[in-house]
Formats: C-alpha cells, sequence, structure tokens
C-alpha cells in the first residue's frame, strides 16, 4: 500500500480546508480570548501545556488543526469523553479565537515515563510507517499534535481509530497486518512519548 | 508587561526621572490599588493569582489561617488509600515568590463595608478597595439532634480535608472485617454534589479489598443524586450493588434515609419517618451546610444562609464593593465544586480589575466539570458549559452533560486517567 498519494488529502484535512477569512481583533478582545482560554487550562494545563498523565498538551497546536479537532469532537465526528459537550458551548468565532491564543503558546512538555528501547525501535517504525504522513521534523509547528504528547492519550487515540474507514484506520490496519499484532504499537508510542 | 517594564515604563510616562537605587526604580507615588482576598482555597487563591498575573499594579493581600492547604478533591481516594495524605497537600509559597502576593496567615472575623476594612484575629486591621470573599462553606450545627461539633473527632465529617480526612482514614483502617460504615448526605445544596457517593464507592473499594463482609450505608435525605445512573452501573459492576452482597447500601428519604438524630455514645443514628435505628462501627455524617461563617457574620449572606450576588461580576447583592464566589455564593445553575470556584474566581477577578482600572466588563464564560472515581481504573465525569442569560449564570444548550452508560472498560479507565490529570492541572493552576 502506498500512502504517498494521501500526501496532499492530508495537507487539505490539516491546512487549507480550513480557509477562515483573517479578522483584525479589537482592543477588548484580549480579556475576551482570556475568558475563554482561562475555562480550559484547569484540564488542559497552564497555557495549554498539560501535566499528564493524558489528558493532552494543546498549546501550540496549528490554528487548523485545533479547529478542525474542535469542531471535529464538537459534531460527533471524533470521539471523545467531556469534549464533544465542552467543544458544544462555543461559537465559531470563540473557537477560532481559542485556536490563535493556544496557537501562540510555547509547548512545556514534561519527562514522561519511556522505555528507550521501545523509543529506539518506535523510531524506525515510524519512518517505515508513519512518516509518510506525520513528518516529524525540525520545524516550530508540526502539522500534527503527536510528537511529545503525553502516551496514555496516545493510546486512547489509536484504538479509536480502529474498525473506522478514515485514512488513520486504514495506515493502522496496515501496520498491524504487517507485524501480526497491535504490541507493535507500543513502540511508536514510546518514541513519540520520547520527543522532547 | 514584566514587572520591571511595566513600573519603568510608567515611571517614564510620568516624567519622573528615574532615580535608581541600587536597580530599583522609584515611581512617583500612584496610591495602589488594594485587592484583599479572604480564603487560600480553590475560589480565593485563583481570583488573587489572576489579578496578579493581569494587572501586577494592584495590590493583592491573601487572608489564610493555614499554611497547607489540603484539597477536598481527591481526599475520597486517600480514605481508600489509594493515595497520601500528603499527596493532596499545597503550600502558598510560589504565590508570594512568583505573583507578589502578600500571605498573611490569619483569620478574618469582622468585615467593615463602610470602613472598608477586615479585622483579623491577630488584632491587625486591613484596608481595601475591593474585597474578595472566598471562605468555603459552614456547617449547621443545631441541625442534627446529638451531633454537633463537639463531637467531630469521634464522628468525623471529613467535608473539610486534612486532619478530618485522617481520623476517618484511621476508623476505616481499625474497623473489623464485617463492620457497617454509615455515611448521611445533608439536604441539597451542599459542596460537591457526587462527592458522598465518590466517598461510599472508594470506602467500598478498600472493603472489598481489606475487608470483605463489611458494608457502607448510605441514609440521604434527597431523592436522587448527581450522576446517579451511572453510579449505580459502576456500583453493580464494581460492587455487587442490588445483590445481597453488595458492598453498598443507598436508602432514600422515602425509605427512612433522612437522618433525624445521632446517638454519638452509642454510634447509633436514628432515620426516617419511623426514626429506625441503625447502629455503626464507623459513623460519617456529612452535616447540612451554609456560607462560610465570615459571610454569614458580615451580613453577606440571605435567609437562605447563602450569598446573593451579581452573576456577571460576583458583586455582593448586599455589600459594596465586597465580591463573594465559591461555594459560599448562589452562582446560578452552577453546583458547589472546585471547578466552579475556579472558573468564577476568574470571571470575578476581571471584574475586579474592570472595576479598579476602568473598562468594560466582557461577557462571562464558565466551565464546571466534576470527576467520580468509583474505583481502580474506572471513573465518570460530568461537564457543562455556563453562560449569563437574563442575569443569570444557565448552562448552555446542548453543552452539558455526563459519561454514557453502557461504556466500554477501556472507556471508564480513560476517565481515570483525565481525572488525574485533572488533578494535577488545577492545582498547579492554583499553587504554581
Ligand atoms: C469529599 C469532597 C470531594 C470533592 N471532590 C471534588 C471534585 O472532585 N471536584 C471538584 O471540582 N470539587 C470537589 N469538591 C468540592 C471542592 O472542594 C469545593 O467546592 C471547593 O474547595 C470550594 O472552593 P472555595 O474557595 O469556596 O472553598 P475552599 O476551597 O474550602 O477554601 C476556603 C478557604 O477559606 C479559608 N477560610 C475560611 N474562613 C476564613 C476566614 N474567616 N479568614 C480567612 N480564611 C478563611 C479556609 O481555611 C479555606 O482554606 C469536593 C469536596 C469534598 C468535601
Ligand atoms: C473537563 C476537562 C476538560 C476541559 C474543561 C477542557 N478539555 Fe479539552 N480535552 C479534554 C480531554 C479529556 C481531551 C481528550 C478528548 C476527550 O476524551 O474528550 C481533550 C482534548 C482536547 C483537544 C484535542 C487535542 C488534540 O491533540 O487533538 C482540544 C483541541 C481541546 N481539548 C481544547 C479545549 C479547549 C479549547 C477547552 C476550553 C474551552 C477545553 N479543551 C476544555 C479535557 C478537557
Ligand atoms: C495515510 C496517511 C496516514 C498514515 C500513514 C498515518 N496516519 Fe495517523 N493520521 C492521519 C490523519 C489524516 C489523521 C487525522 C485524523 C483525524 O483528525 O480524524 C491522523 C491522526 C493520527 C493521530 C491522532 C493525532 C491527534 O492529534 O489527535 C495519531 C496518534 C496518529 N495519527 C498516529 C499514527 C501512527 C502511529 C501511524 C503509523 C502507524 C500513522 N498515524 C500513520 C493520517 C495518517
Amino acid at each position: 500500500m502506498h500512502f504517498q498519494k494521501y500526501k496532499y488529502i492530508l495537507l487539505l484535512i490539516t491546512g487549507v480546508i480550513v480557509n477562515l477569512p483573517a479578522k483584525t481583533l479589537d482592543t477588548n478582545t484580549t480579556a475576551q480570548v482570556f475568558m475563554l482560554v482561562n475555562t480550559c487550562v484547569g484540564c488542559h494545563g497552564i497555557d495549554g501545556s498539560s501535566l499528564g498523565p493524558a489528558t493532552p498538551t494543546i498549546a501550540g497546536m496549528r490554528k487548523p488543526l485545533f479547529i478542525k479537532a474542535m469542531q471535529d469532537m464538537k459534531n460527533g465526528l471524533r470521539p471523545s469523553t467531556v469534549m464533544g459537550v465542552v467543544a458544544n458551548g462555543y461559537t465559531d468565532e470563540e473557537i477560532e479565537m481559542m485556536a490563535d491564543f493556544f496557537s501562540k503558546q510555547k509547548v512545556v512538555r514534561y519527562r514522561q515515563n519511556v522505555d528507550l528501547e521501545k523509543a529506539q525501535r518506535g523510531k524506525e517504525l515510524h519512518k517505515q510507517y508513519c512518516d509518510s504522513c506525520h513528518k516529524i521534523e525540525v520545524r516550530t509547528q508540526p502539522l500534527f499534535n503527536i510528537a511529545g504528547q503525553w502516551m496514555p492519550y496516545l493510546r486512547f487515540r489509536l484504538s479509536q481509530f480502529k474498525n473506522g474507514d478514515s485514512m488513520m484506520a486504514s495506515a493502522l490496519e496496515y501496520f498491524v497486518l504487517k507485524n501480526d499484532s497491535e504490541e507493535r504499537l507500543e513502540e511508536l508510542i514510546h518514541f513519540y512519548g520520547s520527543q522532547q | 508587561m514584566s514587572n520591571f517594564t511595566r513600573r519603568h515604563f510608567l515611571g517614564l510616562a510620568a516624567g519622573t526621572a528615574a532615580a535608581g537605587i541600587a536597580g530599583y526604580y522609584f515611581i512617583a507615588p500612584r496610591a495602589k490599588k488594594k485587592v484583599v482576598v479572604i480564603g487560600g482555597g480553590a475560589g480565593g487563591v485563583i481570583a488573587a493569582k489572576y489579578i496578579r498575573k493581569a494587572d501586577n499594579m494592584i495590590d493583592v493581600t491573601l487572608i489564610e489561617p493555614n499554611k497547607d492547604y489540603y484539597t477536598c478533591f481527591m481526599s475520597n481516594e486517600v480514605l481508600s488509600g489509594v493515595h497520601t495524605i500528603d499527596s493532596i497537600k499545597f503550600g502558598y509559597d510560589k504565590l508570594s515568590s512568583q505573583y507578589g502576593i502578600n500571605m498573611v496567615y490569619d483569620s478574618a472575623i469582622a468585615i467593615d463595608a463602610n470602613a472598608k476594612t477586615v479585622r483579623l484575629q491577630g488584632g491587625t486591621t486591613i484596608a481595601y478597595d475591593r474585597l474578595i470573599v472566598s471562605p468555603g462553606v459552614d456547617y449547621r450545627w443545631d441541625a442534627i439532634d446529638g451531633y454537633d461539633e463537639s463531637l467531630i473527632e469521634k464522628i468525623p465529617h471529613a467535608w473539610k480535608a486534612g486532619s478530618q480526612t485522617v481520623i476517618l482514614r484511621k476508623q476505616l483502617e481499625a474497623m473489623k472485617n464485617g463492620g457497617t460504615v454509615i455515611i448521611t448526605v445533608p439536604p441539597k445544596p451542599f459542596r460537591c454534589p457526587p462527592a458522598p457517593y465518590e466517598r461510599a464507592s472508594q470506602i467500598a473499594h478498600y472493603m472489598k479489598q481489606h475487608k470483605p463482609q463489611s458494608k457502607v450505608l448510605i441514609f440521604d435525605a434527597n431523592q436522587a443524586f448527581a450522576k446517579q445512573p451511572l453510579f449505580i452501573e459502576g456500583w453493580k459492576k464494581l460492587y455487587g450493588y442490588g445483590t445481597d452482597k453488595s458492598f453498598i447500601e443507598w436508602i432514600p428519604p422515602e425509605e427512612g434515609g433522612e437522618l433525624v438524630a445521632v446517638d454519638a455514645e452509642e454510634m447509633t443514628i436514628y432515620a426516617g419517618e419511623f426514626e429506625d435505628e441503625h447502629k455503626a462501627d464507623v459513623l460519617n455524617i456529612v452535616p447540612p451546610q451554609k456560607a462560610g461563617k465570615i459571610a454569614i457574620e458580615s451580613g453577606l449572606a440571605d435567609d437562605t444562609g447563602w450569598c446573593p450576588v451579581n452573576q456577571q461580576t460576583f458583586e455582593s447583592s448586599l455589600q459594596k464593593d465586597i465580591h463573594v464566589i465559591g461555594d459560599s455564593c448562589i452562582a446560578g445553575a452552577m453546583p458547589k465544586s472546585a471547578y466552579s470556584a475556579n472558573s468564577q474566581a476568574k470571571v470575578c477577578a476581571q471584574a475586579v480589575i474592570s472595576a479598579l482600572e476602568g473598562g468594560k466588563m466582557v461577557e462571562p464564560s464558565f466551565v464546571n466539570t466534576c470527576y467520580s472515581l468509583i474505583g481502580d481504573d474506572f471513573a465518570i465525569s460530568v461537564a457543562a458549559i455556563y453562560r449569563l442569560k437574563d442575569g443569570k449564570i444557565q448552562a448552555t444548550q446542548g453543552a452539558s452533560g455526563t459519561s454514557p452508560l453502557d461504556a466500554s472498560l477501556e472507556y471508564r479507565r480513560s476517565e481515570a486517567a483525565y481525572a488525574y490529570s485533572w488533578y494535577k492541572n488545577i492545582t498547579s493552576d492554583m499553587f504554581s
């Protein structure tokens, strides 16, 4: 199976499709933005950097990715525990204001319990199976919110893709097929968890 | 703007020659506005910190009698031995060292709303431009025949965490296998609606591992409780609820669940219309509640025993320039919880800054969430977004809900992991 052809679609999903007009923010907006994001940090950590062990860090998320995540959870397109309810409480405009705020926050990563051998093997697996869509390179804002993310969250997230019909579901199916089991997914998770 | 640059900027703007004394910039005296906060808990700490974060030209003093704060949240997990008492203990050091908040370890004993001062137990009087009151709850000690404050060492309420939590934990540890624990739940409203049921779950969790012949009975003054179907489902899964082997029994008022009297000597309660007698090995009375003592004594509460406020700014409806937040206030549809107090404190901080520095108050936005840990790797949640509508805080349509029934074990496990994350993040929001 070749995933290269999906790259274009992927860019659409994660970037270009969310084509919002750039607006200039008026002066009272700063207070308004804080009013909104202040309600998130009790769960997501100060400025969106979570202390873990599971709730994802949302600091530094690219704006379109953030908006897509919120909209998908709001519309039930993406499974969630609390976020479906939470996202429903905000208008599109408010979501955009919050996306703007969190995308500008510096990510603080906390050390996780990583098995370095697994992480090492995971690095190779990543190159082979995932890197085509999830490039992990040195860039200020990665396309996805995976590298350095809390490992339990990544586990929950991966298991959500099972049995679906998305690109990710196919990628996982392919991975499991090639590796004969799901166990080696752990190596990938340790690799992502080891990224600072 | 950092402390330094802002001072510097103002100094220059005022045309004052910056007279540096060992690197310290002197500014033309401009009376700093003074905010005093009573109570270093879930509400008070956040209000103090967020005012300083947004505007370091406001002088903030936090009054709190205790050097250590034990969170009520996660204290049920101390009862079951899942966590230690030290793991729920926090100090106020960073609030002074990082945010420049003046910590005063004392109790407020009187508020003079006309003179705008607070008198402390230690004898000092502190002046304020705005006062924020977040003292949590107090108990209606006269409400239960045979139970009052003098008995809390023998019959703990453990509804404030700390030594009370430790006493109850020790009693559970000392109890024989086959013992009966009784929890009594007061009429609503009380601090943290799901907490009595989470407590019963945690005690059952402990019994299941260490004292499998034992039982916990919940005598309830209320006909229904928060997240009830989810608790019941969890109790069935983990604790045999509904069978004769169940670790947990819930007795609603129509089955004689309402507490009438306590005989402390005999460790017996009398409950229900016919005042049936029930003997316990460990007795945990959660007393009926009202606003914190200082709020009531300062004329901030109405005849419900709670404090009415303007729900946009949390300014008292009864006293000028005083704001009440957290468990003590009447905050529309929001339940009394740490997340509510946190959310209200942030809105109140903006209201106080607008009032002192001028500027329009923006539309408030609130969240509440409450996780309950029913067992190991097994949690449920409730979450809701609230906005101001017709002057009242109301849940936003479609933006409130609980975990689903019939969810997989993996789902419950993920919520347990999220519950611990919530705890870490909200306590770091407060104390670091
Ligand atoms: C068993 C239990 C479990 C809970 N679990 C959760 C949960 O999982 N999630 C959740 O969101 N909430 C939970 N809560 C509720 C939560 O603890 C409270 O709602 C929250 O602490 C309220 O904040 P507050 O600021 O109003 O009061 P508090 O946090 O109680 O703070 C009040 C502070 O004021 C101080 N004070 C009182 N009087 C004076 C005075 N005169 N002068 C100076 N200082 C004074 C006190 O010492 C105290 O430190 C739970 C509560 C209990 C009892
Ligand atoms: C009650 C705790 C809680 C609150 C409050 C909360 N979140 Fe979340 N958030 C979570 C959890 C848990 C997840 C993981 C998905 C799930 O299970 O709901 C998550 C996931 C997310 C994600 C997806 C991250 C990714 O990498 O795809 C975004 C974006 C997000 N939240 C934004 C917000 C914003 C913005 C707010 C404030 C308006 C907020 N959250 C408030 C708990 C919370
Ligand atoms: C064909 C392209 C493709 C491949 C290959 C692929 N993914 Fe994905 N992945 C996606 C897309 C698209 C999404 C976004 C899905 C969505 O938001 O619904 C995604 C999302 C994810 C997420 C969730 C990210 C978040 O922020 O919530 C994780 C984790 C993930 N992928 C891991 C992997 C792993 C591990 C591999 C290798 C085994 C892999 N992916 C291979 C396309 C791919």
